[in-house]
């Protein structure tokens, strides 16, 4: 029998390894030049600002656009929509980044470019989620007021921007956290004038192996993200448990102007992918290292999504713990160069190791944000069943196996397929793990580094198959999983 | 007897305070009193889903309860929400019980099937538990606490998701399984009707104390 304390343990230290080591590892022997940490605080500051400002701002409007979709017939379009907002967070940012770069034509790269790409990739989620907020908050209001007499303006500013101002706010301090630590988006599109704390840290370990300024700067910009993180945690609302009509804040515009934003980072996609093919001769050379790229991605993909299905089963068994739900919901993984540089110094780097390595570090990664992509309410909402499991004297293995298990797996399977995709798609923590181009993404970020976009865009489409294979994968397992053992 | 002391707990500006509070062994104890009164409270103190300070005691039938691990306390409990696993169909969940209770297969069948006679559950005991009405969910958690063999059944509000009429029946029912097993019943309960039927003893709670405790002939 498994003790729960020890999963527990386990699950910490795995989670805590990265600071361990490098705690263990380094000592500090000398401090950052305060003018250089100032600038890339200031770069990442003022691109996350904005970046969060953006998506909210974009994102309230396409809101109001997904709300003329919220009552009768309309509601069933309302998906597809939903679907195409989410679209840019749940495939890897890989493939935003190369849309935006065939259709935006020089690319800003620096500060702009990367706020666009930030704002590009979570003004939709950001849409989403104000649409259940509105609806759930304010959804019969809404219609009260509409009968009531009141106008539209007076609604917003004095019901409507009073009522979610502290919601709004927190979901732009959530979406500042995310762009704050972002690496891969800065790594490519950053240039040398929009260098970002994470892209500092990457540098002084790879470029000049400063480790102890590299650490530092690292705890430095953790213990930030770790305080905003704290702040904007948040129970996420409800779903509205009623259809409500919402003439009163429709704008159609917000649908409008999603489609337009879809249309042109679908059409400077495939405008890549044409490109791409006119110049497909290229690969010839290289098929074969990219039929091993593309194995090798298979193998990261399915790799992180198991690691990542069980350290969500894992949480689930020690479900419910106080000090993890805590622990889960502000944890911050240490920037992502150094969480991997410090996967890269324990053991050994060559032969099979990185493929060990990349998922591992992924995984740890990914697991805070896959937590909070739900998996917290699923484990509150078993936890009165699991306090009657147990005050009937059940074991915690009872428990886990025949109450939580088959409630949990197709879920916790979901959360390991997104991850899969998300690990087929990275290039920037297998960048620092391994010296060759191990993986698609990786091949891809090399294409896309020698301005060769359209061969970029083509190798994309392998990925997208890739992609594919591990999430069906990850939901199969799921499936398997979800039978009933009683 | 079953004798509770001590039972202290500080939930900021609200307290639980019991210093003597007497359980009966036989029949109904019906812990009553207004909303926000701490019924919920000492219920969840009592189970040991909640810790009280290290002065509390229950001493039931010369062993003391609140000193032993929940699992072990072998209580049959019934909380207001009834809480099927909604997974399971209404004879995996009453069975789910009993394998927690390591009781073997052939016993917990035999105990399932006198327990579907007295609830009157064959017509649903094959279906899911999430498709089950508010009646028969009830049965089903009741019959689920009693699988165990508990020494004592603990029922917090449990007429409180049922309409008027099919409270009316569910009383009979959980009167005659109480009296068919001779169990020993801690009563959770702010309706005065449930305290007309089914109490032997009532502990009226206000503020997170006994006010009043008396035997009903």
């Amino acid at each position: 029998m498994i003790s729960r304390n020890i999963v527990r343990s386990f699950l910490l230290f795995y989670l805590l390894f990265p600071f361990l080591f490098l705690i263990y590892s380094f000592r500090i022997d000398s401090w950052p030049n305060l003018e250089e940490l100032f600038w890339a605080f200031k770069n990442s500051f003022i691109q996350a600002f904005f970046s969060a400002l953006f998506s909210l701002l974009l994102g309230l409007w396409v809101a109001m656009g997904l709300l003329s979709f919220s009552d009768g017939f309309r509601r069933r379009y309302r998906r597809i929509f939903e679907i195409i907002c989410l679209l840019p967070n749940f495939l890897p940012p890989l493939f935003t980044l190369l849309a935006l770069l065939n259709v935006v034509d020089p690319f800003p790269m620096g500060t702009i470019g990367i706020i666009l790409a930030h704002t590009a990739i979570n003004f939709g989620l950001v849409a989403v989620l104000i649409t259940i907020l509105v609806e759930s908050k304010i959804g019969s209001l809404a219609e009260l007021a509409e009968v009531e007499g009141c106008s539209r303006w007076q609604f917003l500013r004095y019901a409507f921007l009073p009522i979610l101002r502290r919601d709004l706010l927190l979901l732009g301090l959530f979406v500042f956290a995310v762009c704050f630590s972002g690496f891969s988006i800065p790594l490519i599109v950053g240039g040398g004038t929009g260098t970002t704390i994470e892209v500092l840290i990457y540098e002084k370990i790879r470029l000049s192996s400063n480790w102890s300024e590299a650490v530092l700067l690292a705890s430095f910009q953790s213990l930030f993200i770790f305080g905003i993180t704290m702040v904007a945690r948040k129970d996420v609302a409800t779903n509205a448990n009623r259809i409500v009509n919402f003439r009163f804040l429709r704008m159609p515009s917000g649908i409008a102007i999603l489609v337009i934003l879809s249309f042109l980072g679908f059409y400077g996609y495939i405008q890549g992918v044409i490109d791409g093919f006119k110049q497909v001769s290229a690969f010839y050379e290289i098929q074969s290292a990219l039929i091993w790229n593309f194995l090798g991605s298979v193998a990261v993909g399915l790799s992180t999504g198991i690691l990542s299905f069980a350290s969500l089963l894992a949480i689930a068994f020690c479900s419910p713990s106080g000090w993890r739900e805590r622990i889960m919901l502000g944890y911050v993984a240490p920037s992502t160069s150094l969480c991997c540089f410090a996967f890269l110094m324990f053991g050994m780097n060559e032969e099979f190791w990185p493929f060990v390595k990349i998922p591992l570090a992924l995984n740890v990664l990914f697991l805070g944000a896959l937590y909070r992509m739900g998996w917290d309410g699923i484990l509150k909402s078993l936890a009165s069943q699991i306090e009657i499991a147990n005050s009937f004297g059940a074991s915690s293995w009872l428990i886990f196996q025949e109450v939580v298990l088959p409630q949990v797996a197709s879920r916790a399977a979901l959360l390991s397929g997104i991850a899969a995709v998300w690990a087929c798609g990275d290039y920037a923590a297998s960048r620092i793990l391994s010296h060759r181009d191990l993986t698609l993404a990786m091949t891809i970020e090399t294409l896309m580094s020698s301005y060769r976009l359209g061969l970029a865009t083509v190798l994309s489409l392998a990925l997208v198959f890739c992609g594919a294979l591990c999430f069906f994968f990850m939901t199969g397992v799921g499936r398997v999983f979800s039978r009933k053992s009683i | 007897m079953s004798l509770v002391e001590n039972l202290f707990k500080s939930y900021g500006d609200f307290k639980i305070d019991i210093s003597s509070w007497e359980i009966l062994d036989e029949g109904v104890t019906v812990l009553w009193g207004p909303s926000g009164s701490g019924k919920t409270s000492v219920f969840r103190l009592l189970i040991g889903l909640e810790s009280a300070g290290p002065a509390f005691s229950w001493n039931f039938n010369g062993q003391d309860l609140a000193k032993i691990k929940v699992p072990l306390r072998r209580l049959g409990v019934v909380f207001q929400t009834l809480d099927l696993f909604p997974h399971m169909t209404a004879k995996e969940n009453i069975l789910f019980a009993a394998k927690a209770r390591k009781i073997f297969p052939e016993e917990s069948h035999k105990t399932l099937n006198g327990l579907v006679d007295v609830l009157q559950m064959k017509s649903f005991l094959d279906r899911s538990a999430a498709v089950l009405s508010g009646g028969e969910k009830q049965r089903v958690a009741i019959a689920r606490a009693l699988i165990g063999n508990p020494r004592m059944l603990l029922l917090d509000e449990p007429f409180a998701a049922l309409d008027q009429d099919l409270r009316h029946e569910s009383r009979g029912l959980i009167k005659r399984v109480i009296e068919s097993k001779k169990i020993p019943t801690l009563l959770v309960t702010h309706d005065p009707l449930d305290v007309e039927s089914l109490a032997n003893k009532v502990s009226i709670i206000k503020n997170g104390k006994i006010i009043e405790d008396r035997k009903i002939v």
